[in-house]
């Protein structure tokens, strides 16, 4: 495929979608131009759906070729993949989404698993801080006495055990914390601005695929 | 193995046998200890209790599994509280779990209070896009969303009739929070078009939330923490208040097991540095 294709009409075509759409937020333009703008907007919604459903194809191919394969210790799952992701689709167009067959399929399923890993994390992170938090030298001794002093002002009892936590655990929320992801969300921004500009004027190609 | 040794090393069947009981005793015998109201979750109910009836709110429900637990009690209190307050909402997901959620909490509380879907109430469902999904809503609802989730035309919805773009909307709520699509509402609806906006977000994502409290962001209904606070507000004891205490109690029993181990490390420097 010719570099025309593979590159200058993407190009082309980002950097133009990309100045519509900045410049009627910014500008006040003739109808014509702001639906367009709005149209556009509209798209990425559709893109996105689009891509979602390609995902899915992707990976039901891939995980079919496993089945195909019958590959050791990775077969069984592969079809549990397959037949999950059948499961639902096919009762949405049967029975709907607002059907009690569906409801009580997703809840007894989904909820309960989702809900069951989350819970399971639990005991995982407190096993993980009990061997983590420890006094090894004065950076670790900050965060765990700040980790303390939160974890007493998110806990109702850590204000019945002495009322100075809330205002400790606020105030270390409030200005330390707050603080320095300002910090790093206006710094982050900047740099978002100006991958925006480079991908507008044409200088960042990663998103084009292959190489730069 | 001596005492400071054990100090450092508990075994993980018991650090998880007394959490399981630090969490499950408290919901069978509450304890009842007090909840103090923070600021931000007062900030949310007082935006909200302040509207006039009848004023629009866009929900973005992205309530799911891994969430459920921390940001449901809120969502059902303040879905409550809008309710009461004769606000109409309008319920969105950004995630494909919402969706569910909505079926499940919306209609109890609804049908207690009273209020009919299509004129009280809509659920559109899932949109794709995450923030361009949201620009899109804001700029024409229909061009997302030409039907609701029960296939209803949204035109034949009364209140979505009222109800075209981000001009009708006058709030904003988002729910969920292990994506970006927290910061998305912020820069889509509040920078660009004034909406007022509120969060309820999961736990980690607190502190990812309050820079922009309060000038672009609201109120913040945070965690488990947060719905126990909304629900004292409206004062309707639910899930969130009665997990307090196991929160409480289980947070005690990880700083303990902290403490323990930091005895046990400086005693044995210590013991070590005399030898």
């Amino acid at each position: 495929m010719s570099q025309t294709f593979r590159r200058y009409i993407p190009m082309a075509l980002s950097a133009a979608v990309g100045f519509i759409t900045i410049i009627t937020y910014f500008f006040y333009f003739p109808l014509v131009i702001q639906n367009a703008s709005s149209a556009l907007v509209s798209w990425g919604s559709i893109l996105t759906a689009f891509a979602q459903g390609l995902g899915t194809i992707f990976l039901l191919r891939s995980h079919a070729r496993r089945v195909i394969r019958r590959d050791q210790g990775e077969w069984i799952y592969s079809l549990v993949i397959i037949i999950s992701t059948f499961i639902f689709p096919v009762l949405f167009f049967t029975h709907g989404d607002t059907s009690t067959l569906y409801k009580t399929l997703y809840q007894t399923i989904n909820n309960n698993i989702g809900a069951g890993v989350w819970g399971i994390l639990i005991f995982a992170l407190t096993g993980a801080v009990y061997r983590a938090f420890r006094l090894q030298n004065l950076n670790s001794t900050f965060l765990l006495v700040s980790c303390l002093i939160v974890m007493l002002q998110i806990a109702p009892v850590g204000g019945v055990i002495w009322s100075g936590f809330p205002i400790l655990g606020n105030w270390i929320m409030d200005i330390p914390t707050t603080g320095g992801y300002r910090g790093i969300m206006v710094t982050a921004a900047f740099g978002l601005i100006a991958l925006g500009f480079r991908t507008l004027f044409g200088y960042e190609k990663g998103y084009l695929g292959g190489e730069e | 193995m001596g005492i400071l040794d054990k100090l450092q090393n508990i075994p993980v069947p018991i650090i998880n046998l007394i959490l399981i009981l630090t969490i499950s005793v408290p919901l069978i015998y509450p304890i009842g200890i007090p909840i103090l109201v923070d600021p931000m979750t007062r900030s949310a109910y007082e935006v909200i209790d302040n509207l006039p009836e009848g004023s629009v709110v866009l929900f973005d429900y992205d309530t799911g599994p891994s969430t459920v637990v921390e940001v449901g009690a809120a969502d059902k209190a303040m879905v409550y509280h809008m309710f009461k307050k004769n606000l109409k909402i309008i319920f969105v997901s950004s995630g494909v779990n919402g969706p569910m959620y909505v079926e499940t909490d919306v209609p109890p509380i609804a049908k207690r209070l009273g209020k009919q879907y299509g004129v009280d109430y809509v659920h559109l469902g899932y949109f794709a896009g995450l923030e361009m999904g949201i620009t899109a809503i804001l700029n024409d609802i229909s061009s997302i969303y030409p039907s609701d989730v029960h296939n209803t035309p949204i035109e034949k919805l009364e209140l979505m009739q009222a109800v075209k773009n981000h001009e009708q909307i006058s709030l904003t709520i988002y729910s969920g929070g292990l994506g970006d699509q927290l910061l998305s509402w912020i820069r889509q609806a509040n920078t660009a078009y004034g909406i007022t906006v509120v969060l309820v977000p999961v736990g980690v994502m607190i502190s990812y939330s309050m820079p922009y409290y309060p000038n672009q962001v609201a109120g913040i209904v945070g965690s488990l923490r947060g719905g126990a606070e909304y629900e004292l507000l409206t004062n309707r004891p639910g899930e969130a208040i009665a997990g307090m205490d196991s929160l409480s109690l289980s947070f005690i029993w990880i700083i303990t097991l902290i403490v323990l181990g930091n005895i046990g490390l400086i005693s044995s420097r210590m013991s070590r540095g005399s030898s």
